[in-house]
């Protein structure tokens, strides 16, 4: 099973991504059994549910660093912090 | 508030898929992800360098200008293929054998290969000995491989003739599916055709258009062979779209890292706009979707009020 990812050069920061998103995406999963999303409608304006904020809120995240990148001598931690507290107010009231 | 139980386990049925899914974008994901934060110099070679090749991709003025070109190229080719797809879907006949002429004639373009497309185009738009460049040459000055105008333009017509046929298609099986009733009811009130189109076709269209600016979107901002094959991203690069310059950068210039870099921030993009318009265009359709008025929340509360008295009445009562 490892031999299928040998060929590619592994960093430690995208293995936690990636094991990070997979295991998200079975938390939900599981999490959505024992508890069924309930859809409501936050301050984003949208009828959402649980994994659809979540999914929000990572691409704003991703977003956020983007621009953030893309502003010259910008402190990326600072930023990262922001986004963070921006998921958490996503995932809470969005 | 939705909040009966459901059963999702159909959702087990998806699982095949996810799997080729795995093969052929997942797993060719995490490589494009960990080149990105490396330097790769060898098999055994590579540096770590973090986020430098994410600032080095979002602040090339290169980068930001082929973005900006290509979201330009999509938004011009959405305005204009969306409703002259819509026209011709309209214009089609809708049985006998002009209906299957019709459709055949349509789909032509649309099973030709992309870069046969281009070759097509470069010599139907040559000066010298092209039908359309010699044509277009008596009443002006035309010359795609100097003036950018005459490079961009020629870009939008090919990209229209190649796949304004798939929204009109689309159109036309969406058109096809609205039961004659509607038409009916809509001449027994003495409808215009202007009125049937705005209240009867076009709400019914509404998923099948959805279907069709999704994969014009996605398709024209990810265009590579095309132009490629045109007019080879020029003069100078007013015609280079995101693809073309990733090409450059991780085939031309072999720099996987910024490629990878630049790749991520592409698909993230994408994400971003598939998910928009795909939002927007299924608002009143997404399941719970109660519209909650501020007038509903007043009454919501004025209901609740009443019970807080009478739940004090019936304390004082006790």
């Amino acid at each position: 099973m490892f031999d299928t990812f040998d060929w590619i050069p592994w960093t430690t920061p995208i293995a936690i991504v990636f094991i990070g998103v997979a295991v998200m995406i079975t938390g939900l999963t599981i999490w959505g059994h024992y508890r069924p999303p309930v859809r409501r409608r936050g301050f984003l304006g949208i009828v959402t549910d649980r994994s659809e904020r979540v999914y929000i809120a990572i691409i704003s995240f991703a977003l956020v660093m983007v621009i953030s990148f893309a502003i010259v001598d910008s402190d990326t931690t600072i930023w990262a912090i922001s986004a963070l507290a921006m998921v958490v107010v996503i995932l809470i009231w969005g | 508030m939705d909040s009966k139980k459901k059963n999702n386990k159909a959702w087990f049925l998806v699982l095949p898929v996810v799997f080729v899914v795995a093969f052929t974008a997942i797993i060719p994901l995490m490589a494009v992800a960990n080149y990105s934060l490396q330097d790769i110099q060898g098999a055994s070679n590579r540096l770590f360098v973090g986020l430098d090749f994410f600032k080095r991709v979002a602040t090339d003025p290169n980068i930001q200008d082929a973005f900006v070109r290509n979201l330009n190229l999509s938004i011009q080719i959405l305005f204009i293929q969306i409703p002259l797809g819509i026209f011709l879907a309209r214009l089609m006949p809708r049985s006998g054998w002009k209906a299957s002429a019709a459709l055949v004639v349509m789909a032509i373009p649309l099973i030709i290969p992309w870069n046969v497309v281009g070759t097509t185009w470069r010599i139907f738009t040559r000066g010298d000995i092209g039908l359309g460049g010699v044509l277009v040459n008596q009443f002006f000055d035309y010359n795609l491989s100097e003036d950018t105008t005459d490079a961009w333009v020629t870009i939008l017509v090919m990209d229209t003739w190649h796949w304004t046929p798939l929204v009109t298609l689309l159109v036309y099986a969406g058109l096809r599916s609205i039961p004659q009733a509607y038409y009916q009811a809509a001449a027994i009130d003495g409808a215009s055709p202007m009125a049937v189109f705005r209240f009867v076709e076009l709400p019914k269209l509404k998923r099948v258009l959805m279907i069709a600016l999704l994969l014009r979107f996605m398709d024209s901002f990810m265009m590579y062979t095309e132009p490629f094959v045109v007019t080879g991203g020029g003069p100078g690069s007013s015609t280079q779209t995101l693809s073309i310059l990733l090409t450059t950068i991780a085939i031309g210039q072999f720099d996987l890292g910024v490629a990878g870099a630049f790749s991520l921030m592409y698909f993230l993009f994408i994400q971003i706009f598939s998910f928009i318009f795909f939002t927007v265009l299924t608002l009143d359709e997404r399941p719970g979707a109660t519209k909650v008025t501020p007038k509903d929340k007043k009454a919501a509360k004025q209901e609740k009020q009443p019970n807080k008295v009478s739940s004090k009445l019936k304390k004082v009562q006790k």
